[in-house]
């Protein structure tokens, strides 16, 4: 042994002539001024211990010693004991109770050497009943679990956390009438399934929702789930661990293949109380999921640009009663946008799949969707100031790429090309095409957008009507146009008008605003 | 020379060892206690001490005390317009013994033992530790409270033993069980709760005051707002009266009316039954990890100025089935122990062939995660060093990469004995760059090491490159040597009271309490009291002042309750 020989003691020596040999070598190496020497010494004087301990002298010693101390109260504790042990024996589990609960009341407890000593011996005593008669004290074990505070203290202890675990699966044994062959056969029937729960989690958080279905149907096709305990284990742990097995938002699609691959509604009143509370809470989880689907995009900028959008023009349709030609076109446009967004934005944004929006759409090509939008925004889904800051921001930045470059093209051929004389051909084929782009972008009559252009077109370049000739007027009447154009249709967009009253309200502000810019540019030129 | 410092939650002693015997050193007010209470007065000058404490009902906007319990946390403390950190109030207290400690001793001292609760942890301790700094001193040691108390009072005996410290101070408690032989003193075990103490009884009864005073028709938010300060001090007090008597009558004074609410020293035993079950599981935990058993326990030392609580000592003598000893003066027997440490380590010839060893109170380790197969589980704590480990020591565990060409492991340091790293305290963090690698190939060597004083170096080394990093956890702790700077500037721009005054503003805070405290005649006896002292004090010399302050000094002994 070499950390005998290193406090030069054999292997006869005693647990006392270790420490003082220990002692004297501490005294030269203190744990202040060499702490590597005083580490291996320590070391070394573990080992030294645990030898001589094995060879049980000091074990005895101790024990002895302890025994002689507290024998009076040993034996008060043992009597306790044999007391509750008897009853136990003859199944009385109340009368243990009571006994227990006596115990507890004398303030017996309270002393830390018989607490520790009934501790033990309870424990013990719960150990000892047999596996194999069916029968376990549920009421009594969960009593002295309380009485030593078991649980607090698993935390921090290994032992006591095994020792649990143990009664635990006591209890389920005795309930289901198991023998441990069976009852492993359970346990692996539930690792199984729990593994599946947990693979299908795993594969939502990485790949989303349409893998994990996949591995759910795989599951299913695999039987893991077929068997009875399995259908009961999952739905337990389904019902009782929701939020942690689906953080966030509810996958709706694979919620409800789950839902009906079990049939949680048939199986309503076979639930526990608790399984109960869980499937309320899965239908809330469902109802606030469909909810939000629709309202996520309104929260996600760059999404909502383009799904907004498509909202936008779909909503329009439906006002306007467009004729069937572009009401295809404008579902195909949609698809297209949706097309090029992609899996993983939806499941973050909690708009889970593709298929989903698809569902999205289709809501709005019922006539449900008015009535959605109303009690949504009263339960404040889409505040007040983010619809403005929506509105800025789609005025400014939101907008399609034709309508810049209708933008861009009016603006440089009134600026540019007008000085430099005739180009009929070229600036009449332009602005009919830009009118086309602009009627089949906001959806207006031609005839609205005409007149809704030409007058303060008109207005503005009376003046010119001699030096410039017919072009101009056509050009600015093409501006106002689109400038009106865009202005209306995102005001529109962005604060829901509904009644076909407000709209036109609405459109005569902007034309009185659009009439007020040309009277300062008439002025503006009778000045000149 | 090496003093010896016990920095409570309520109150902080001095002490020193001289000719073979640890001795308390007194402040200017000849008290070897000073309440751990700090406080400004009307010019923004720092009152420590008892004047503070007395101030502390009378101006409780621009006076703190029990700041120990926030220590090691972000929390300030506001004070008249500037806030405070723990570390810096225990500060201003440390350089108050350390002026009261060179007064007596006639020489400069700049070497410290400080004393902190068993069950600090590692931030807790870090702060002690800078607050010391800032006050001065070179702090040789951090020294567990209970180990000072069982040095106090073993370091004589020549016999062997084995001794378990109950220490339930103001704000925390520790248990330690020593053993001791052929002049080695050595830690077994050591538990605790740094949230558990005397206050805790206190707020008790001023709940129950609260309580009663709404019953009786106060409103809360106006008892809560003005009189807080006063309904604290009146529950304090009864907490000392029901010790030695059968009940207590708290009084407060509301818009001219006196509420009186009378609680019984049954009733309040009875309310205290939870916090006394709070006082067993850190025994039983204690003594089950020492592997010593109840009878084997030569004595049981009552420590902590909450011990005196007569409920308290029943509580013990049944968990141990025998009466404690109350040998030691519980106050004191710390503050003795530090200088005995401090003593230890400046090699006094008279007690060079003791040795302590201490442990560390809590398992140290790292957030791990476990993969099974394909399953990966987050946030496991993965000990390094276990709890009762005897310190200084130092510990290897190797740990692998879980990730594919992982570039850098994170190593989160926890303390704590939950399985899970949420339920523990979090340390710090080194981040550690690897080789790029399939998950599982790159291995790497965490070594714990914690020291004689209980702070913690964590090293690690990557195998496959020898590459070594590695920090002292305090240093991760947004202790930068600027916010210190700042701390000793702020310290040092606070401008303190001469030491010749430091009698009369105590004389002074004290009438000042006792003039609110009291009604009808007694109080204008005290206005004239006051009245009197202040017309004096520009009159009379040092001399005449100091019989005077003596004299009206024993005159308002009349009045405290």
């Amino acid at each position: 042994m070499k950390s005998l020989a290193f406090f030069d003691l054999d292997a006869d020596a005693s647990i006392r002539d270790l420490k003082r040999a220990y002692a004297k070598k501490l005294k030269l190496t203190s744990p202040e001024k060499d702490p590597a020497g005083f580490q291996q010494l320590r070391e070394m004087y573990e080992h030294a211990q645990a030898f001589l301990s094995s060879f049980g002298e000091a074990v005895v010693n101790s024990d002895l010693a302890g025994d002689d101390l507290n024998q009076e109260q040993s034996e008060f504790d043992i009597d306790h004991v044999t007391e509750i042990s008897r009853y136990l024996h003859k199944r009385q589990e109340q009368q243990a109770i009571i006994y227990l609960n006596f115990l507890k009341d004398e303030g017996i407890l309270y002393s830390v050497s018989l607490y520790q000593q009934m501790e033990g011996a309870l424990l013990q005593l719960l150990s000892d009943i047999p596996e194999d008669n069916g029968w376990w004290p549920e009421a009594f074990s969960l009593q002295v679990i309380d009485t030593f505070k078991m649980n607090e203290r698993s935390e921090s202890d290994v032992k006591i956390q095994s020792l649990l675990d143990y009664f635990y699966q006591r209890r389920v044994m005795a309930i289901n009438n198991w023998d441990r062959e069976s009852y492993e056969h359970h346990v692996r029937i539930r690792e199984n399934v729990y593994n599946a729960i947990v693979d299908i989690r795993h594969e939502l958080m990485e790949e989303g929702e349409k893998a994990a279905l996949n591995r759910f149907v795989e599951y299913t096709q695999d039987e893991v789930f077929v068997h009875h305990d399995a259908e009961y284990y999952f739905i337990d742990y389904y019902f009782n661990s929701l939020n942690s097995i689906f953080p966030g938002s509810y996958p709706i699609r694979l919620v409800e293949e789950i839902s009906k691959y079990f049939d949680f509604s048939r199986r309503f009143n076979q639930l526990s109380d608790s399984q109960k509370a869980g499937y309320n809470l899965h239908l809330d989880r469902m109802n606030a999921a469909r909810q939000r689907l629709r309202w996520a995009v309104v929260d996600t900028p760059e999404l909502a640009s383009n799904l907004e959008l498509a909202r936008a023009m779909i909503v329009r349709k439906y006002e306007l009663e467009t004729s069937g030609n572009r009401q295809r076109s404008l579902v195909n446009e949609l698809k297209a946008i949706i097309a090029t967004a992609d899996d993983s934005c939806f499941w973050r944004f909690e708009a889970r799949s593709l298929d989903e929006v698809q569902e999205f759409i289709n809501l709005y090509e019922s006539n449900s969707f008015v009535e959605s939008d109303s009690t949504c925004e009263t339960k404040g889904y889409a505040p007040f100031s983010g619809k403005v800051l929506a509105f800025i921001r789609y005025t400014f930045f939101g907008q399609s790429k034709t309508d810049y470059l209708l933008l861009a093209l009016s603006l440089f051929c009134i600026l540019f090309l007008l000085p430099f004389g005739h180009i009929d051909s070229v600036v009449w084929g332009s602005c009919i095409a830009c009118l086309i782009c602009s009627v089949q972008y906001t959806g207006l009559r031609v005839f609205e957008n005409i007149t809704l252009g030409i007058l303060p077109a008109l207005l503005a370049a009376a003046p010119f009507e001699g030096a410039l000739g017919s072009n101009t007027v056509v050009f600015l009447m093409l501006f106002f146009l689109i400038v009106f154009n865009t202005l209306s249709t995102s005001f529109e967009r962005f604060f829901t008008v509904k009644s076909e009253l407000t709209m036109w309200a609405v459109r005569i502000a902007f034309l009185f605003f659009v009439f007020c810019l040309s009277m300062l540019l008439l002025t503006l030129n009778i000045a000149r | 020379m090496i003093i010896g410092i016990d920095l409570g939650t309520t109150n902080s002693l001095v002490s020193v060892y001289q000719n073979g015997k640890s001795h308390l050193l007194g402040n200017s007010l000849d008290s070897f206690i000073t309440p751990s209470v700090v406080g400004l007065d009307d010019d923004d000058q720092i009152i420590v001490g008892q004047a503070a404490k007395d101030r502390l009902q009378t101006h409780p906007s621009k006076t703190t005390a029990l700041f120990k319990r926030i220590m090691g946390t972000d929390s300030t403390v506001r004070l008249g317009n500037q806030e405070f950190k723990a570390q810096e109030l225990s500060a201003v207290i440390l350089r108050q013994l350390k002026e009261d400690a060179e007064a007596v001793l006639g020489q400069e001292i700049s070497e410290a033992v400080i004393t902190v609760p068993a069950y600090f942890n590692d931030n807790q301790r870090q702060m002690t530790r800078l607050a010391g700094r800032l006050a001065g001193f070179k702090v040789e040691r951090l020294l567990n409270e209970p180990t000072a108390a069982a040095l106090a009072y073993g370091a004589h005996e020549e016999l062997d033993s084995q001794l378990l410290v109950f220490d339930l101070g103001g704000g925390t408690f520790d248990v330690s069980v020593l053993e001791m032989f052929d002049g080695v003193m050595e830690v077994r075990a050591s538990a605790g709760d740094n949230r558990l103490g005397g206050e805790d009884f206190t707020r008790l009864i001023a709940q129950v005051f609260i309580d009663n005073l709404i019953e009786q028709g106060c409103s809360r938010e106006q008892l809560e707002q003005q009189y807080m300060a006063k309904i604290q001090a009146e529950s304090e007090r009864a907490k000392l009266v029901l010790s030695s008597q059968d009940e207590y009558g708290l009084q407060l004074e509301v818009d001219n009316r006196v509420f009186t609410v009378v609680y019984s020293r049954n009733a309040f035993e009875k309310d205290s039954e939870p916090l006394l079950q709070r006082l067993m599981m850190p025994v039983r935990q204690a003594l089950s990890d020492s592997s010593i058993r109840v009878g084997e326990l030569d004595q049981v030392l009552m420590v902590g100025g909450a011990t005196r609580m007569p409920m308290v000592s029943r509580m013990v003598a049944r968990m141990f089935g025998r009466f404690p000893s109350h040998g030691v003066n519980p106050d004191e027997v710390v503050a003795l122990g530090a200088a005995y440490q401090g003593a230890l380590k400046a090699q006094d010839q008279a007690i060079a062939d003791v040795v302590l060893t201490d442990v560390c109170p809590f398992t140290l380790g790292i957030e791990v995660v476990n993969s099974q197969g394909e399953r990966r589980i987050d946030g496991i704590f993965s000990p390094i060093i276990e709890r009762n480990t005897v310190i200084p020591v130092s510990r290897v565990e190797r740990y692998f990469t879980t990730a594919d060409n992982q570039e850098v492991v994170n190593i989160c340091v926890y303390q704590g004995e939950s399985r899970q790293t949420r339920n523990n305290i979090y340390l710090g963090l080194l981040e550690v760059p690897v080789p790029k690698s399939p998950a599982g190939h790159e291995a790497l060597d965490v070594r714990f090491s914690y020291d004689i004083n209980g702070l913690l170096e964590v090293e690690t080394r990557v195998i496959s490159n020898e590459e070594k990093r590695s920090i002292v956890i305090a240093n991760s702790q947004k202790l930068t040597e600027e916010s210190i700077q700042e701390s000793l500037q702020k310290l040092s721009s606070l401008k303190t009271h001469p030491r010749e005054n430091s009698r009369n503003i105590a004389f002074l805070s004290r009438a000042n309490r006792l003039y609110e405290q009291q009604l009808g005649e007694s109080r204008e006896n005290i206005g004239r009291i006051l009245d009197y002292f202040h017309s004096s004090l520009e009159e009379l010399g040092q001399q005449n002042i100091d019989e005077l302050r003596e004299k009206l000094n024993k005159e308002l002994d009349h009045f405290e309750l």
